[in-house]
C-alpha cells in the first residue's frame, strides 16, 4: 500500500515536473509549482520525514509560490519564444 | 460495529471526492468547476473525518478541529477564486444576467 | 492540422527524457534497502541516554549540531539582508493582490490568531513530535502572510517590535551557547536537567533553541514578504 502511493507520488510529481518546465504562462507555471510542492510533501511525508514534510507544505505550496507570483506581476507573465 | 460504519462514512467520503475531481475534468469554465470541486471537496473531506473519528474514537477532538478548519478555509478560498475569476472574466456567462455588476 | 505538426522536436526530448527518468527512478525505487545500519541508526540509538527527546531530528539539530544550526540562521538573516538591501522598500503596496474583499477580510481575521497559535504550537513542541523551530516560524510567517494580502496597506506591521525579536532571539542563541561553555564544559553542550522523555519541560536546552530559532525565523520571513508585497510597480 505504502508503496504504492510512492509510485503515485512519484510519477505525479515527475508529470508535474514536466508540466512545470513546458507551460508558456508563467502564472500557471507558478501553479504547478505550487502543485510539484505539495506532491514532494506527501513524498517526504511517506518516506518519514514529518519535519521536511511540514516546511515544504508551508514553503514550497505557500510562500515560495506568492513570491514567486509577486514577482511576475511586477514583470511580464508571458514567456517569449 | 464502529469500524464498518467508519469504512462506510470513508467509503461515501471518497466517493464524493472522485466525483468532484470528474467534475473538475469535465465542467466548462471557472466557475463552474469552482462548484464541482468546492461543495463536493469540503462534504467528501468531512465525511472521511467523520469516518476516521469512528475508527479512532481517541482522536476526536483534533478531527473536530481538523473538520471546522476545512469548513472555514475551503468556502473562503473559493469564494475568493470565484472572485477574481469574476475581475478577470473568464467564464461563460450565457444567462446574461450579472448581479454583482448591478448590485455595485 | 494533424497532431503530427504541431509535435516540436523539443517536445519528444524532453518526452524521452522524462519517461527514462521516470524508469531510473522506479528501477531505484523498487531496489531500495531500507535497512542498512550507518549513523542514522547509531543516532538513534545514544539519543534518548543523551537528550531525553522524543524527536530525533531535533536533538540531531539542536543537539549535536548546534553549531551547524547557528551557521544556518546567520546564512538566513543574511540572505533577508541582503534582499533588504536591494529591494527599495516603498511606502506603497502593490494594490493589485489586494481587493477590497470583505468576506476576506473577515475571513483572515478568524484563521490568523489560529494559525499563529498553530505555528507556536509546532515551535514549543519541537522535542516532542514533528516540526520544530524553522517549520513553526514559517507557519507563524504565512499567518502574516495572509493578513498582508487580505488587508494590504491597512495592515501595519510594527518594525521596531519585529527588529527587536529578531536581535534578542539571535542574541539569546549566542548566549545559550556562551552558557554552556560557562556551566558545561564546550560551546551549547547541555546545561539544563533533562528530565523525563515526553514531557513538555524535558530535554534542557533544546526547546529554548528551538523557541529562539523560531521566533528569529518567523521575523525574518515575515519581514521578507512584506519587503515582496511592498515594492513599487516597475512595469
Amino acid at each position: 500500500m505504502i508503496g504504492l502511493i510512492v509510485l503515485g507520488a512519484f510519477v505525479s510529481l515527475i508529470i508535474v515536473a514536466y508540466l512545470v518546465v513546458m507551460e508558456r504562462d508563467l502564472a500557471s507555471s507558478v501553479i504547478l509549482f505550487m502543485a510539484f510542492g505539495l506532491g514532494s510533501t506527501i513524498l517526504y511525508f511517506v518516506f518519514s520525514a514529518p519535519d521536511v514534510a511540514l516546511t515544504e507544505a508551508v514553503i514550497g505550496a505557500g510562500i515560495s509560490g506568492v513570491v514567486f507570483l509577486v514577482s511576475l506581476l511586477q514583470t511580464q507573465t508571458k514567456e517569449s519564444r | 460495529m464502529l469500524d464498518i460504519i467508519g469504512y462506510i462514512f470513508i467509503f461515501l467520503g471518497t466517493l464524493l471526492l472522485i466525483i468532484s475531481a470528474l467534475g473538475l475534468l469535465r465542467m466548462p469554465d471557472a466557475i463552474t468547476r469552482m462548484h464541482a470541486g468546492t461543495k463536493a471537496s469540503t462534504l467528501g473531506s468531512i465525511l472521511v473525518i467523520i469516518g476516521a473519528m469512528f475508527l479512532e474514537p481517541g482522536l476526536w477532538f483534533k478531527l473536530i478541529l481538523l473538520g471546522l478548519f476545512i469548513l472555514l478555509t475551503n468556502p473562503l478560498s473559493s469564494s475568493i477564486l470565484a472572485r477574481s475569476s469574476y475581475l478577470r472574466s473568464s467564464f461563460l456567462n450565457k444567462s446574461g444576467v450579472d448581479e454583482m455588476k448591478d448590485s455595485q | 492540422m494533424s497532431i503530427k505538426k504541431n509535435i516540436e522536436l523539443q517536445t519528444i526530448i524532453s518526452g524521452l527524457l522524462v519517461s527514462f527518468m521516470t524508469i531510473t527512478l522506479l528501477s531505484v525505487l523498487l531496489g531500495l534497502d531500507y535497512t542498512d545500519k550507518n549513523l542514522g541508526s547509531s543516532l538513534i540509538d545514544i539519543n534518548e541516554d543523551l537528550t531525553r527527546s522524543a524527536n530525533v531530528v531535533t536533538s540531531v539539530v539542536t543537539y549535536f549540531r548546534g553549531l551547524d544550526t547557528l551557521g544556518e540562521v546567520t546564512i538566513l538573516f543574511l540572505s533577508i539582508f541582503g534582499i533588504g538591501l536591494g529591494i527599495e522598500n516603498s511606502p506603497h503596496m502593490k494594490n493589485i493582490l489586494s481587493y477590497d474583499n470583505t468576506l476576506l477580510k473577515l475571513g483572515a481575521k478568524v484563521l490568523f490568531p489560529l494559525i499563529v497559535l498553530f505555528g507556536f504550537y509546532i515551535i514549543i513542541h519541537g522535542h516532542l513530535s514533528p516540526g520544530g523551530g524553522f517549520q513553526g516560524g514559517v507557519i507563524v510567517a504565512s499567518g502574516f502572510l495572509l493578513m498582508l494580502l487580505a488587508y494590504g496597506e491597512a495592515f501595519h506591521l510594527n518594525h521596531k517590535i519585529i527588529t527587536v525579536f529578531e536581535s534578542l532571539s539571535g542574541a539569546g542563541f549566542v548566549l545559550i551557547g556562551i552558557l554552556g561553555v560557562i556551566l558545561g564544559d564546550i560551546f551549547l553542550s547541555n546545561m539544563l536537567p533533562l528530565g523525563v522523555v515526553g514531557q513538555l519541560f524535558s530535554s534542557g536546552i533544546m526547546p529554548i533553541i528551538y523557541i529562539f530559532v523560531g521566533l528569529k525565523v518567523a521575523a525574518e520571513i515575515t519581514v521578507l514578504v512584506e519587503y515582496f508585497l511592498r515594492t513599487e510597480d516597475v512595469g
